[in-house]
């Protein structure tokens, strides 16, 4: 099982390109195909996946990999993870160190990097969207982008506080 | 090489809901100290972007490798994880404390996602300056509620950044 699961998870890890999110999908699909766990089961990890900090990707993977065979299953299914895109990005750092220089290598990530920036307004319009606002969430939230937008630097605190009085006002 | 580092297993405790949300912290923190320039972050996310596996541990890997090579690749990329490794094992330990609280934690944890991917968007059009630029960051978000991929609408503006030389 260990193995199954450290080469399920290399698989995926290799072949998804486009975040964490893109991820999730895939496992989902391949975790049921093989009968691992059900899209409920699932679920219920991703959602435990999204309380903890760190990539929801890696997460999702050590915490099915621990339900499915403990603690191995989770070294395994962690390390799975982050391996490929380790290799990918030293490859891809490699190759553009030579090429550093050239105008359309510059002028294509700058392109992508242009269309990288609308996907992270669309990602944020549905995160807002999904939402259910009240007066007090919006202030609380606004007083946050301001402060972090202003002062950097106190983004542990702002995010704890944060956290913490928006936990305290679901209930 | 340890500043650089503190800084990813800072950062590794703030990410939550994906890794967007922390990169306009970590242009904060990389741009202001001087590991990279404007330019060289821009080129950073677009290359974290395009290979698999997630953005934030990828710009972790990335930025480490640049500067100190495979040693920094592997320290950067452990430090981003050690938060969630943590945090995975205490709540082990307090698992079931955990799975009540949950649904509560993951509606709280919306809004701060909310304001870091505010502030990450907010940051990462401060490298913007062109006219044309902003013009395709409407396209791609436009095309982002169409059935296109994802990857092709970003390969598609980097070919055509390519030929018209941004």
């Amino acid at each position: 099982m260990v193995m199954k699961l450290f080469f399920l998870f290399l698989r995926i890890s290799a072949l998804t390109i486009g975040g964490g999110y893109a991820m999730i999908p895939v496992m989902k699909w391949e975790l049921e195909k093989s009968g691992l766990l059900t899209e409920r089961e699932f679920f219920r990890i991703v959602g435990t996946a999204q309380v903890i900090p760190g990539p929801i990707a890696f997460n999702t993977a050590v915490l099915v990999g621990r339900r499915l065979s403990g603690l191995p299953g989770a070294v395994a299914s962690g390390t799975a993870v982050i391996l490929p895109p380790f290799f990918a990005i030293i490859l891809v750092a490699e190759i553009l160190r030579s090429l550093s220089g050239n105008v359309y290598v510059q002028g294509f990530l700058k392109g992508a990097y242009v269309a990288i920036v609308g996907l992270v307004g669309s990602v944020l319009f549905r995160l807002v969207r999904n939402q259910r606002w009240n007066f007090l969430r919006i202030t609380l939230v606004s007083l946050s982008i301001i402060l972090l937008i202003l002062n950097s630097s106190l983004v542990i605190l702002v995010v704890i506080l944060l956290a913490f009085a928006l936990y305290m006002r679901e209930g | 090489m340890w500043k650089l580092v503190i800084v990813f297993l800072k950062v590794g405790f703030l990410s939550f809901g994906g890794g967007w949300a922390i990169v306009g912290v970590l242009k904060e923190e990389l741009v202001s100290k001087g590991f990279l320039t404007l330019e060289e972050f821009s080129h950073a996310v677009s290359i974290a972007q395009m290979t698999p596996g997630p953005v934030a541990i990828n710009l972790a890997t990335y930025t480490g490798y640049k500067f100190f090579g495979l040693i920094g690749a592997i320290l950067n990329t452990l430090a981003f994880l050690i938060a969630p490794i943590l945090v995975l094992s205490i709540a082990t330990i307090l698992g079931r404390y955990v799975k009540i609280t949950r649904r509560k934690l993951m509606k709280a944890l919306e809004g701060v996602t909310t304001a870091l991917m505010t502030v990450t968007l907010f940051s990462l059009t401060t490298t913007i300056r062109n006219p044309l630029m902003i013009l395709f960051s409407i396209v791609a978000f436009l095309c982002s509620f169409t059935r296109v991929h994802p990857l092709i609408i970003i390969f598609g503006c980097g070919v055509v950044g390519a030929l018209l030389r941004f």
